[in-house]
């Protein structure tokens, strides 16, 4: 090998006396490069000292990462003679050195070993290892993947160290022996996680708009901020209900209820396509663990065309699908449930098996069993995830199992003292996913995507069971052509929905026995262009929809939609319109066949706003008009369809006769630096509807006026994060109980109600606090965490009840102050 | 949304206040009594009403309408608990029934808009004012009435059973009352512990009774139904006295 050495005086040296290389340590040549008999040229620039040692060293044109390394290293270990100014008083000095490779001699290495971070074991590249002893000091510097090699270092003791530059190495003791090889592993430990460019690692989910489409509300959060953010227990989906357009659900359970509309008007997606629903009934955890979750899409309206059937929000929980940077396990326990992750790299695959159980009921059931005659047999809930992914050809192919199941009941014992189901509740679901994606050729790329599965929601009451039991296969065919610099881009897609459909409800107390068992299909199609002019982005869209059952009821919707922002500098102006259609349930459909879809018209117009270092504004307007929404048969059974209404209800038969408005202006407030997240999410709305013609308007039964949430998550020394939420927001509205009067036949009194949602609950505040505790060991990290809700121990109302003859209100408040205390060890 | 219903589910599943169900609290019209049976058409007959007056000077009425007309009866407790009313009625309906405190509204006078739709009047009353009860009323074309309509109380504690307790006391009452399936004891202080039970098909069944607590007096109610037919009431003064 042949080293050149090219020294260039520092510029500032008035009479200057320029260092001279003295001590030339050789660069290690990269393993396989050697092997290949690759060559390489490095240009450096060193930073010496006064003392003639090398301070620092920068690439100034690289040869390489590899080759980088490998001169960065060997620079570090030069001696000069010190720099002399003016007076000939010694000085620093800034000199460029150029390396060369080329296969020749190799010094013999000495020493080799491989940097990786305690705790995740991820490879550490650009990572200075240091060797001491008296008088003697070289620098190993990592390469790409983390390993280093250090040759002609003389036998004996030496002290292995590194720098304080964001990590934290407790000195070794290492003995080099002549003639081998020595192998040393360092573990350093990061000592600012925050700083995640020093860490190597990039873990962001991000909550934000569809990717082409401009969807006038986009927001993104990392998983850092997801995952620390007090009041979520962690669940990084749980994170969407602290954002603008989303009020807060009665008892904080796992419900979005987006813009004013009903949790059953917003759609759940996986990748695209629907799923039951996201959360576990109890709002504790979503249904799949969150390391699947690459990105949440949450669009609370004037989403593109790619969705439909639906008048509310969106969300669509796209799974991981690029390969991660090492193999990751991890166990974590807290005091509702158990979760277990684990991931495995096969070459071009990636396979992933998780899994979850709650276990409240575990410990709690025979406790309640052994006082109490009626049993009630705490909600539990597990999931189960298998996610096997990589690539297949020029494309990707992308598998996923998804297992949920959900049971809660009530024991009691019958006149021959047999325990039997008094109240039952069933929710499971399975589904399997495949996606294909490839890139077909001048731009395009097709996606195709299955989903399959049954649904099953059975409620058991007094010996009596009601069920609904779809089947469902998905098939989404799309192709995508990005703008990508060009003008015009393009989306077209085929979305279809096809199954079964069995309900049975045959709970006598509830009314007449209904059922069905018919076939069903939605198929839609869509087709979005993208037109862009500089810094203008125009989306036009239009999406056909129909909706068949085996019954003979037909229903087709037509949506136009569009869709437009304009980048100015730290300015983004966005205004979006269309139309949503939502067809009418199975059921609604079966009796009523003259019903046709529900409709929605929405407007939105936003601004986004840099305003400084790390701040930004975000300010979204919105008005919906809402049309030929499905009213009456409130009396019937429609537990499966949501709560009965408290108040008066419309026992009338189905039409589309309702309307209604909703109105808000949405703001963001966020802050970010590299240990603070805060934000301060602002909704003002007012949803309002009119049932039937010629009734007056009232309130929209999830209507609240007023959402506040502001939260700040701060990453401390020694590896503390604490985080501090408060919330606030409007009561949801309700009838009014004004008296009462007696069914002397089954002893119960009946409300006599006042105008209609003329009341409204008392509003909610809360204040919520976390702190996190990570303890990061050679081979392993152990998080730790207690998770505060309602610090203030607030007796919120959240469900307005009654005494059983209305005489006092008797309302459910907010669960009290609970501390939960959580472990996770992850390697 | 299954999601949405599960607190309502865990709510229900959880409500208590049974024994609170049991203790009358102001005027309550606690059962409606047809002594014959179901009516035939327009063939006039009786309905006993048994009403909880604690401050005395209630006025009581009772009415059903059909498609054409209302009948209706009405008249003072005076100073009982049970009160008598004729009425008649052409098809199967509502019997109503209301009970106002004295001077504030009087059943006597309601119009026939109210009578139709009591429920809205009662949303303009005052809470403690005026109390609505309403239950079916069967209307017979045939003679195949169901015998007995009402419960028969074959046994049933003294009457002095329920007196010179001590306060919080329990005490067991028992009944055989062939033919009924349900008892429910109420009582204006004191109470019940459970607000129905079952009755054996022997007829027997066993109430237990919570004497007013502190010491005081009472007045205890036990109804008795046939599912789908009729009823039948005990009644009896109570009194706690501190020892």
């Amino acid at each position: 090998m042949l080293t050149l050495v090219t020294i260039l005086a520092a510029a500032w040296a008035a009479d200057p006396v320029d260092p001279v290389l003295v001590t030339e340590v050789a660069p290690i040549y990269p393993a396989g490069a050697l092997a290949r008999g690759e060559r390489s040229l490095v240009l450096l620039e060193l930073d010496v000292r006064a003392d003639g040692s090398v301070s620092d060293a920068r690439v100034v044109e690289t040869g390489g990462a590899a080759f980088d390394a490998a001169a960065l290293q060997a620079a570090l270990n030069f001696r000069f003679t010190p720099a002399l100014d003016a007076r000939g008083e010694p000085t620093v000095a800034v000199i460029r050195y150029r390396t060369v490779f080329e296969p020749g001699r190799q010094p013999q290495v000495s020493v080799r070993g491989q940097v990786r971070a305690a705790g995740t074991r991820e490879e550490v590249p650009g990572f200075e290892v240091v060797f001491e002893r008296e008088g003697q000091r070289f620098v190993a510097i990592t390469g790409p993947d983390g390993t280093f090699a250090l040759a002609d270092l003389a036998p004996g003791e030496w002290t292995v160290s590194a720098p304080d530059r964001g990590w934290r190495l407790d000195p070794v003791q290492v003995t080099v022996t002549e003639g081998q090889l020595t192998e040393v592993d360092v573990r350093p430990v990061l000592s600012r996680p925050w700083d995640s460019d020093e860490r190597g690692i990039s873990e962001t989910v991000v909550v934000q708009g569809e990717e082409l489409a401009p969807e006038v509300t986009e927001r993104s959060v990392s998983q850092e901020e997801a995952r620390y953010l007090p009041g979520t227990n962690g669940d990084i989906v749980r994170v969407v209900q602290n954002l603008p357009g989303v009020a807060r659900p009665p008892l904080n359970i796992g419900q979005l209820i987006i813009r004013g509309t009903a949790p059953e008007d917003s759609a759940y997606y996986l990748d695209g396509a629907r799923i039951p629903s996201v959360f576990h009934f109890s709002g504790f955890a979503t249904v799949l663990v969150g390391e699947l979750i690459n990105e949440i899409g949450f669009l609370p309206g004037n989403y593109g065309v790619r969705y439909g059937r639906t008048l509310g929000g969106v969300v669509d929980l796209k799974v991981v699908n690029e390969p991660p940077t090492r193999d990751t396990s991890y166990v974590s326990v807290d005091l509702f449930q158990t979760t277990a992750f684990v991931q495995q790299r096969f070459a071009n695959t990636v396979l992933s098996v998780s899994g979850r159980r709650s276990y409240a009921d575990t410990f709690l059931n025979p406790i309640l069993g052994a006082t109490s005659d009626a049993t009630i047999r705490v909600p539990r809930y597990a999931d189960l995830q298998a996610h096997l992914y990589g690539k297949a050809g020029r494309g990707t192919v992308d598998a996923l199992f998804l297992l949920s199941d959900d049971r809660f009941s009530v024991l009691g014992t019958d006149a021959d003292d047999v325990e039997q189901v008094t109240v039952g509740l069933t929710d499971t679901f399975q589904k399997f996913r495949l996606v294909l994606r490839a890139p077909i050729g001048r731009g395009w790329t097709h996606e195709g995507l299955l989903v399959a599965g049954p649904d099953q929601r059975v409620f058991d009451f007094l010996g009596e069971q009601s069920y609904e039991r779809p089947f469902t296969v998905g098939v989404r065919e799309e192709l995508l052509r990005q703008p990508a610099g060009e003008t015009f881009g393009l989306r077209t897609g085929l979305d279809v929905e096809l199954g079964s459909y069995r309900f049975d409800y045959a709970i006598s107390q509830f009314g007449p026995r209904e059922n069905a068992d018919t076939l069903r299909a939605a198929p839609a199609v869509y087709v979005e262009p993208t037109i862009e002019a500089g810094p203008l982005r125009v989306i036009p869209g239009l999406r056909a929809d129909a909706f068949l059952l085996g019954s003979g009821y037909r229903a087709f919707a037509l949506d136009p939609r569009l869709g437009s922002r304009l980048e100015l500098g730290g300015t983004a102006l966005k205004a979006s319109a269309g139309g949503y259609s939502q067809f009418p349930t199975v059921r609604q459909a079966i009796e009523q066949p003259a019903l046709t879809a529900q409709r929605s018209w929405q407007v939105s117009a936003g601004l986004e706003q840099r305003l400084g270092s790390g701040l930004q504004l975000e300010v979204t307007g919105f008005h919906n008009w809402l049309d030929d929404l499905v009213s009456g048969r409130e009396d019937a059974f429609r537990f499966f369809s949501g709560p009965p209404p408290i108040g008066p209800q419309d026992t009338g038969a189905y039409a589309n006769d309702g309307t209604g408005r909703v109105a808000g202006v949405e703001g963001l407030l966020r802050y970010a630096d590299d240990r603070t997240a805060a934000w301060l999410s602002m909704t003002f709305s007012r949803s309002t509807r009119v049932d039937r013609p010629g009734d007056e308007r009232a309130l929209f039964e999830y209507d609240q006026p007023v959402v506040l949430t502001g939260l700040i998550s701060r990453e401390l020394p020694r590896r503390w994060r604490v985080g501090l939420r408060a919330r606030f927001s409007s009561g949801n509205p309700y009838t009014p109980v004004v008296n009462r009067f007696l069914d002397l036949g089954s002893q119960t009194y009946v409300p006599v109600y006042g105008d209609l949602d003329s009341a409204r609950i008392p509003p909610f505040w809360s204040l919520d606090t976390r702190i996190d505790k990570d303890f990061v060991y050679r081979n392993w990290t152990l998080s730790t965490y207690v998770d505060v809700q309602n610090t203030t121990n607030n007796a919120n109302v959240e469900v307005i009840g009654w005494t059983f003859d209305y005489r006092e209100q008797d309302n459910v408040t907010s669960i009290p102050l609970v501390p939960v205390f959580g472990v996770r060890g992850e390697w | 949304m299954v999601r949405a219903a599960l607190p309502l589910l865990v709510l229900g599943a959880c409500g208590g206040g049974v024994n609170d169900e049991t203790l009358l609290v102001g005027l309550t019209v606690v059962a409606a009594v047809l002594p014959e049976g179901p009516p035939a058409p327009d063939v006039p007959f009786e309905v006993q009403l048994t009403v909880s007056d604690p401050d005395g000077g209630a006025l009581v009425g009772a009415w059903t309408c059909g498609e054409s007309s209302c009948s209706r009866a009405a008249g003072p407790l005076s100073g009982e608990d049970t009160v008598a009313f004729e009425l008649t009625a052409s098809q199967s309906g509502v019997l109503w029934t209301a009970a106002c405190v004295a001077g504030a509204c009087d059943p006597g006078d309601l119009g026939e808009s109210v009578l139709r739709d009591p429920i809205a009047w009662m949303a303009d009353q005052p809470f403690d004012d005026a109390f609505l009860a309403s239950v079916a009323l069967p209307v017979l074309e045939s003679t195949a009435t169901p015998v007995p309509w009402n419960p028969v109380i074959e046994e049933a504690p003294e009457a002095e059973a329920l007196l010179d307790a001590t306060p919080g006391e329990a005490r067991t009452l028992s009944f055989t009352v062939p033919g009924a399936t349900t008892a429910r004891g109420r009582a204006t202080a004191g109470g019940f512990s459970m607000a129905s039970v079952d009755v054996a098909s022997d007829g027997t069944v066993e109430l237990e009774w919570l004497a007013p607590k502190p010491a005081g007096d009472a007045r205890v109610y036990v109804v008795f139904d046939i599912e789908g037919a009729g009823t039948a009431v005990w009644s009896a003064d109570a009194q706690s006295v501190a020892p």
